[in-house]
């Protein structure tokens, strides 16, 4: 559709903005929604702009779209300019799943057409869990309890949340009582929340504000059912400006169902459920008696990582170990407990000798494999040295010695090597891209010098069938001549004209409809022929055409043979 | 041209030796001291990258710790195979050929050494990247040569891809006698201490000569348990236990 329907006008500059760049823009705050769920689409431009009516692609509009202005103030060269930015929004639905595009948004701004990007938007099916249904009995303000699996392992993460329906915005909520739960650790996942965002929906056919009021996550503790009792959410609503209304609603109550680990527990379990690594370390592997040494292990990975215990370390009774400092590093989401907590324990060598710390290790659930996995640290290898640093005379150290020590003076123990060296482990003449490469590589030369000859031979053969030609047009030249002579001038035009026109056409590699005169003079006037020389050949070209059906004489026809000759030289030397 | 671009992407990808933290475990194991763990991840890694001349290197140290110089010898030699020109390795590998009380090869071979190390000193690829990219510079200019026009200028392009040529051919070559002087198996260590050289590969046949722990040799034959080996001026067998080869 051309025609030009304009629906706004949307924007007014409030100060002269000569020379700023047009932006358009447009853009949704969802790309992802649940059928019936609100979506925004926004479009907005620092300048003056009619738009052409849009194609959202099938998504239903809610009611008039609105304008709002952000406005901004720039100094440029000392001169204040006052910038405004004003917005187009729009708010839809999708009625069914699937995924809708909106079409690309077609502005005239200052006269010139913009246009903003096609946006596509996924509508999925709102879960058979997650539906709600309107209770009969209060269907203008009713909460719903989910959660986010209603059947876990012991010990596995999920979320529990608190959604308020109602079809009057509250002006907010005086009271909030969670159900009653045994055997579930709950963690609120928004402690600090102050205000709550209302969005829209639209449930059999209604208009709800909804929020979710409170969200947990949650760890069941033990096997078999949880019952969680329903909550109890009392909102305040404003009517008018003085009188205000108070509603209360229960929720419903939920049943989780804990299966218990398919496994025996192993003696390292700890009781954690996710995905782990552990990892242990030292800053060195020689130290000496007395000298400090900062053990870490790391435990890291995503599930109930709160509930890891402090690693029985063992280590030789030449060790005196202290308490670890415990620092953790956690994140609470609806995916869980993330990140890591590190165990810091600092150990002193009463002795020299050489020791090994043996691994740490730990069992935990997998989800995905729904089995137990072990994880160990690797054995780590400490050398302690006679004593340089200073020893606590009464932490009671030993100094006696394990007698193993070598000498490192002897042989060189180097890690002057360069990366190089230590990557020499493949010879890459024994790998296949090695000799695809030269074959690639021979074969594209070959290639290219084929293309290239194939080229040559082309215009080799066409600078034959020129000089072919040449050499015709001399001959009927002297035909001609001949036929003059002999009188049969009629005869002698033809060959003339035989002459000039199959050249020309040759040399040139014309068709035939391109060799009427006045293409022909067109040509040549591309190539650069003077006036003087562009008059002769009309002129012999006329010529030629008028005396083939009509007399000529001798002297003419001699002077139109001359002339002929000279004229193909000209044309032979024209590249 | 994707396919070409691919292939350059390949020839300079890093074949890097992965951060293995056996390695680290098995450099903390050595100097911890713990040298029998040391040496079974050394060992473990050695299978995984078996031209890595820095592994023989600490693999020979190791040996040298734990007391078994034929073994450290034996380790030492192969390091100098992949990276002849390297200090540390013939450092240690003299330092424990004294210990040994082993002659130091005589100067006579002093000039075969320079050119072992000449030809393979420069590294495992060194050869095989230059036929690369000598392929690339010959097949160049003969296109070059082939389109270009100008008497002068497609001699110059015609001797460069002669030459490249040879290059090619010379570097190619080089490329697989350097694997296979990697892969030729052609001499070996004494690990045993006072290991019997028999006229006949068996028990009962008369002794030649007793070898220490440590001696050189070339392999000659191999035959079942035993080894033909030439030792100086002269030959005999001994058993395939009793050596290591490089």
């Amino acid at each position: 559709m051309k025609a030009l329907n304009t629906i706004f006008l949307i924007l007014v500059l409030q100060f002269n903005l000569i020379g700023q760049n047009v932006e358009v823009k447009s853009f949704v705050d969802k790309s992802e929604i649940f059928t019936n769920e609100v979506i925004t689409f926004t479009i907005t431009s620092n300048a003056d702009c009619d738009i052409y009516t849009p194609n959202f692609g099938g998504l239903k509009m809610i009611g008039q779209p609105f304008r709002s202005s952000s406005s901004m103030t720039l100094e440029v060269n000392g001169r204040v300019i006052q910038q405004s930015k004003p917005s187009l929004i729009y708010q839809f639905v999708a009625p069914k799943a699937g995924t809708y595009t909106i079409s690309a948004i077609r502005l005239l701004c200052k006269g010139k057409e913009y246009k903003t990007k096609p946006i596509k938007v996924t509508v999925k099916s709102i879960p058979q869990s997650q539906k709600v249904t309107i209770p009969k009995n209060n269907s203008d303000f009713f909460i719903k309890m989910n959660a986010s699996k209603t059947s876990v392992f012991q010990g596995e993460s999920f979320v529990l949340s608190l959604k308020v329906y109602s079809l009057n915005q509250p002006e907010n909520f005086d009271n909030l009582e969670l159900g009653t739960s045994k055997g579930l650790i709950r963690n609120n996942l928004n402690p600090d929340q102050r205000n709550l965002n209302f969005t829209i929906e639209f449930i059999q056919g209604k208009k709800y504000y909804t929020t979710v009021i409170n969200s947990e996550l949650c760890f069941a503790q033990n096997t078999g059912k949880i019952e969680i009792s329903p909550a109890l959410v009392s909102a305040v609503f404003s009517r008018g400006f003085f009188q205000k209304s108070r509603k209360e609603a229960n929720s419903n109550a939920l049943t989780i169902a804990v299966k218990p680990r398919k496994e025996a527990a192993p003696e390292n379990d700890n009781g954690l459920v996710g995905t782990f690594s552990l990892s242990a370390a030292t800053e060195k592997f020689v130290y000496s008696v007395g000298e400090a040494i900062d053990l870490q292990i790391k435990i890291s990975g995503n599930g109930n990582l709160n509930t890891f215990d402090t690693p029985n370390l063992q280590v030789h009774e030449n060790f005196e170990v202290f308490d670890p400092e415990v620092t953790d590093s956690l994140k609470y989401d609806v995916d869980g407990i993330t990140g890591n907590i590190s165990y810091n324990f600092v150990i002193i060598p009463k002795a020299a000798g050489q020791y090994k710390i043996p691994p740490i290790s730990f069992s935990y659930f997998d989800l995905d494999s729904e089995s137990y996995q072990s994880k160990s640290t690797d054995t780590i290898f400490l050398k302690i040295k006679e004593g340089q640093a200073n020893i606590n005379p009464e932490s009671g150290v030993n100094s006696a010695s394990s007698g193993a020590e070598n000498s490192l003076s002897d042989i060189r123990y180097s890690e002057s090597f360069s990366d190089q060296e230590l990557n020499h482990n493949s010879f890459i003449i024994k790998k296949i891209w090695f000799y695809l490469l030269i074959v690639i590589l021979v074969f594209m030369v070959w290639f290219f010098i084929n293309q290239h000859v194939k080229n040559q031979t082309d215009s080799h053969q066409l600078k034959n069938s020129i000089k072919v030609s040449r050499k015709e047009s001399l001959l009927r030249l002297k035909t001609a001549k001949r036929l003059a002579n002999e009188q049969q001038n009629k005869d002698a035009i033809t060959e003339l004209s035989i002459a000039l026109k199959s050249f020309i056409k040759q040399k040139n590699n014309l068709s035939n409809y391109d060799m009427s005169s006045h293409q022909i003079v067109e040509f040549y006037t591309k190539k650069y022929w003077s006036q003087a020389d562009l008059a002769l050949l009309q002129n012999i070209w006329s010529q030629i055409d008028m005396f083939q059906y009509a007399p000529i004489s001798s002297n003419k026809l001699d002077d139109l043979i001359k002339n002929t000759e000279l004229l193909i030289d000209k044309i032979d030397q024209t590249e | 041209m994707k396919a070409f671009y691919l292939f350059i992407a390949l020839l300079f990808c890093n074949f890097s030796f992965s951060s293995d933290s056996r390695k680290t475990e098995a450099d903390s194991a050595y100097l911890a001291g713990d040298y029998s763990y040391s040496l079974k991840l050394y060992s473990q890694l050695l299978n995984e990258y078996p031209h890595s001349a820095l592994l023989y290197f600490k693999l020979g140290n190791t040996y040298f710790k734990n007391n078994e110089r034929g073994k450290a010898i034996w380790a030492y030699y192969r390091a100098k195979k992949l990276a002849p020109n390297h200090e540390d390795i013939n450092y240690n590998l003299n330092y424990v050929l004294n210990l040994s009380e082993i002659e130091i090869e005589s100067q006579i071979f002093d000039f075969s050494n320079r050119i072992t190390k000449f030809l393979y000193g420069r590294g495992t690829n060194f050869w095989a990247y230059l036929t690369l990219i000598f392929t690339f510079i010959g097949t160049l200019f003969f296109y070059l040569f082939k389109t270009i026009k100008g008497k002068n200028k497609q001699r110059i392009f015609l001797v460069v891809s002669i030459c490249s040529a040879l290059v090619f051919i010379i570097s190619f070559s080089l490329a697989i006698l350097h694997y296979r002087y990697i892969n030729t198996l052609d001499q070996g260590i004494i690990i045993e201490n006072a290991v019997e050289v028999k006229t006949a590969p068996s028990d009962n046949e008369t002794t030649r000569i007793e070898l220490s722990e440590g001696m050189k040799f070339k392999l000659k034959e191999k035959q079942n348990d035993w080894f033909r080996i030439e030792l100086g001026q002269g030959e005999g067998w001994i058993k395939k236990s009793s050596a290591l080869l490089f």
